[in-house]
């Protein structure tokens, strides 16, 4: 009961935490952010991606299914951009640093007004 | 073929027509033998010539000429110091796609002609003709060339598409010129088109007419008219099971009662049919290989071939089978890794090909027992090969007529490294081709069972969860396809022949197993018996999801109202089509370069994920589609009815297309082609996943029936 009332505030939370860590490896790629570790943004791209297609294609599942969609759909993503950028001329102009937390972004948002 | 069109120049601008100046003016002309038929091929007549004019040549002079025109006859009339020589017949070199005229023009040359005449192919698919246009290519000469090319086709044909190198689309740029010949007409094309398609004057109005009538009844069928044709069609069922009741089966029913054929298609049983069929073709291939017969890989001139494997049957006693770098080369890796060889030749041969068979056939010798290179082998590959491999190396004068000395050492070399059978049997050459055909049959058999099971295991109703049940798709697929191809290599070891190669040319008999019924590399039963392996083992499941017939007409009735479309979409789907059948690697247009696109993906992906670092883990592209089809296949249950139709068909195709390379045999590429395939799959499974949410919205419900 005390969890459910809970929920909002934990979804609210979540939107907030994954925004904010986007908006931090989207920063990655500006010059002055030169001197921040890669510990950074590796734990990003394991994971956060993954975990937003895993929120809005899942409907339901254990707590291991979403760990491992989150890591599947991450890699997935991950590797299907960089090897579009490797087909397509002149896509390297967006870094994936900036697609990336961009797209997640779009899915963490559209899935949290679907209300799931 | 492909490498000829690379090294097809652009066309040299300028004073080319002018005699006065060092020039060649190639002329070529197809008579294309025009069929349409739903599927075919014929033989066209193919005429080329090249005349020079070379004044300034103050020595001799020698040059190539190369042709993929398959030649009938080939001739040289030049004219030095005043007087006219003919060379009646200029002998070549004949690889499986070109043909190479090494040519000498006498010092004081002030023109010459070179003539071919010939053949090449066409194939005839869907009432449309596929007709290739010869090419010619003069390198060395160093003098400006002008390219002109004819096709002569017969009237009432239209020239519908033209395609250049690559199979990139070219626009339509012919010039009617006189044919001379009545009943045909001539077009003079631009001299980078290398193929055409064509079409009767009569197809667009009948592919008008076919879209037309499909779309009548599609109306009328969403008007809901057609209840009384399946009361009718209800009727004629009914009466035909009452006559088939009539017969006499009874008796059959008897011999094996609560039989039915539906309850194979259980996985269970489907693996244990995989696991009898793959143990039944290596105790076969145990018992009876190696193959009895002596086989050579031979580098020389396909003539000088001939006479070498006379030699080596004075050598040997029987006659022994050769193979040369005209039938293949690019699998000689694999063909001498299963140790099919057991003696290479090095003799004379093109100076043009002598670094490209070097580059495949080098690094397999280490597999070969003997290799034996004559005085007359390209001097820096000898070296090569006395370097790399001195104690297999033996040095004769001339290949084609050994000493007897040479013969003797030959003998007792070959005598220390041959096989025998496991059980010291001796089967005659008779007997042993019937083993092959028999392991040809079974191993098109294991692939087809090996993936009914897999689609029987994706499709079948069980408690398991949705991540147990991927997992074990997953597992199940790597399992068949790694399996599967370390049978093929352990069987193809134990006879000494491969099963099949992946780039054989088709029609090849003595190189593989499946050559021996007439398939060449064996890819395309491999693909037709994935391909239906599939369907049926999803299909055929017990609980499998219910696939309407309505469901299954619709799709394929776009499919093929597509294709009867004479529009640009009908183009694309006709291409498409294209790159699936045996067409001798016909591949063109937009669907090709599609295709291309798709492949790009794939390998930029494997590089994401570590394939193609270094040559031994190297990239291939369809290994990676065949594990990329397993995730979409183990979600089919997921989906609406329509889109898993669609889905099941192109799972299908890739799961079909990428199995075909279990015939490669290379292991090294199968373990790094299984986590970026997968992760390919899932990138596919997000796309089908869209086209169900589209389906979805459509129908109002979300999850197929059942």
């Amino acid at each position: 009961m005390e969890i459910q009332r809970l929920e909002p505030v934990i979804r609210q939370l979540r939107l907030a935490g994954v925004v904010g860590y986007s908006l931090l490896v989207m920063a990655t790629v500006l010059p002055e952010t030169m001197h921040f570790s890669n510990a950074v943004v590796v734990p990003y791209y394991l994971f956060i991606p993954g975990y937003s297609v895993a929120l809005l294609l899942l409907q339901r599942g254990t707590v291991i299914d979403r760990i491992f969609y989150s890591v599947v759909w991450s890699m997935v993503i991950f590797a299907s951009l960089y090897s579009i950028e490797t087909v397509v001329p002149g896509s390297t102009v967006i870094p994936l640093n900036v697609i990336i937390p961009y797209l997640t972004i779009i899915v963490f948002v559209y899935d949290h007004l679907q209300g799931r | 073929m492909a490498a000829l069109i690379l090294m097809l120049p652009s066309i040299p601008q300028g004073r080319g027509q002018d005699p006065t100046y060092p020039s060649a003016q190639v002329l070529v002309t197809v008579h294309e033998s025009v069929a349409y038929d739903l599927y075919g091929s014929s033989v066209s007549q193919a005429y080329g010539s090249v005349n020079g004019t070379v004044s300034s040549i103050g020595s001799s002079t020698t040059f190539h000429i190369i042709s993929n025109i398959r030649p009938y006859s080939a001739n040289l009339t030049y004219v030095a110091n005043g007087k006219t020589t003919s060379e009646p017949e200029v002998p070549s070199s004949v690889t499986a796609q070109v043909a190479t005229y090494p040519l000498t023009l006498p010092a004081h040359t002030t023109s010459f002609r070179f003539s071919i005449s010939g053949s090449t192919t066409g194939v005839e698919l869907l009432w449309r003709y596929l007709g290739s246009v010869p090419i010619i290519e003069v390198t060395g000469l160093g003098v400006p060339t002008n390219y002109t090319t004819h096709i002569v086709i017969p009237s009432g044909t239209i020239l519908s598409q033209e395609y250049g190198p690559n199979g990139l689309s070219l626009p339509l740029s012919y010039k009617a010129s006189p044919s001379g010949e009545s009943g045909y007409s001539s077009f003079l094309v631009q001299p980078d088109v290398s193929l055409v398609v064509l079409q009767s004057d009569l197809f667009l109005p009948a592919s008008i007419g076919v879209t037309c009538v499909a779309l009548v009844i599609i109306a009328l069928a969403a008007l809901g008219l057609f209840g009384q044709g399946r009361q009718i069609l209800q009727r004629l069922r009914r009466s035909l099971l009452n006559f088939v009741s009539t017969l006499h089966l009874s008796p059959l029913r008897r011999l094996r009662p609560g039989f039915r054929f539906r309850n194979l298609f259980q996985p269970r049983k489907l693996l244990a049919l995989f696991l009898l069929c793959a143990l039944l073709m290596a105790s076969a291939a145990a018992i009876g290989g190696p193959d009895p017969r002596l086989k050579a890989y031979v580098v020389a001139d396909p003539a000088e071939a001939t006479i070498i494997q006379k030699n080596l049957q004075q050598v040997v006693g029987n006659t022994p089978i050769v193979v040369t770098p005209a039938q293949d080369y690019s699998d000689f890796a694999v063909m001498s890794s299963v140790g099919q060889f057991e003696l290479a030749v090095f003799s004379s041969y093109p100076p043009a090909g002598v670094g490209e068979i070097q580059g495949f056939v080098v690094g397999g010798l280490g597999n070969v027992p003997v290799i034996v290179v004559d005085n007359s082998t390209n001097s820096a590959l000898a070296k090569l090969i006395e370097t790399t491999y001195p104690g297999k190396f033996l040095q004769v004068q001339n290949a084609s007529a050994l000493t007897s000395a040479e013969q003797h050492e030959l003998a007792s070399l070959l005598a220390a490294s041959s096989r025998t059978n496991l059980f010291g049997l001796n089967l005659s050459v008779r007997d042993f081709n019937a083993l092959v055909a028999l392991e040809a049959v079974l191993s098109i058999l294991l692939v087809f069972i090996g993936f009914c099971y897999l689609g029987s295991l994706a499709s079948e109703s069980s408690s398991q969860t949705d991540l147990t049940h991927l997992v074990s798709v997953l597992g199940a697929g790597i399992f068949v396809f790694v399996f599967s191809e370390a049978l093929y290599v352990t069987v193809s070891s134990l006879l000494a022949l491969p099963l099949s190669l992946h780039a054989v040319i088709s029609g090849a008999h003595d190189l593989t197993a499946v050559g021996l019924l007439g398939f060449g590399g064996g890819s395309t039963p491999r693909l037709a018996a994935g391909f239906l392996g599939v369907l049926v083992g999803v299909v055929g499941a017990r609980g499998s999801p219910p696939i309407k017939k309505s469901d299954l007409a619709f799709v394929l009735g776009i499919g093929l109202l597509l294709l009867a479309n004479p529009f640009s979409i009908g183009q694309f789907v006709f291409q498409g089509l294209v790159l699936f059948l045996p067409l001798g690697n016909i591949a063109f247009g937009a669907a090709y370069v599609s295709s291309l696109s798709l492949k790009g993906f794939i390998y930029g992906v494997g590089s994401a994920l570590g394939a193609g670092v270094t040559p031994t883990y190297l990239m291939s592209a369809g290994k990676m589609l065949f594990f990329a089809g397993l995730v979409p296949l183990a979600y089919l249950r997921k989906m609406g009815r329509t889109t898993m139709v669609i889905a099941l068909l192109l799972v299908a195709l890739f799961v079909g297309d990428g199995g075909v390379r279990i015939g490669e045999m290379t292991p090294d590429k199968t373990v790094i082609a299984i986590v970026p395939g997968l992760v390919i799959g899932f990138a596919f499974v997000f796309l089908i996943l869209g086209l169900a949410s589209i389906e979805k919205h459509v129908r109002g419900d979300w999850r197929s029936k059942g």
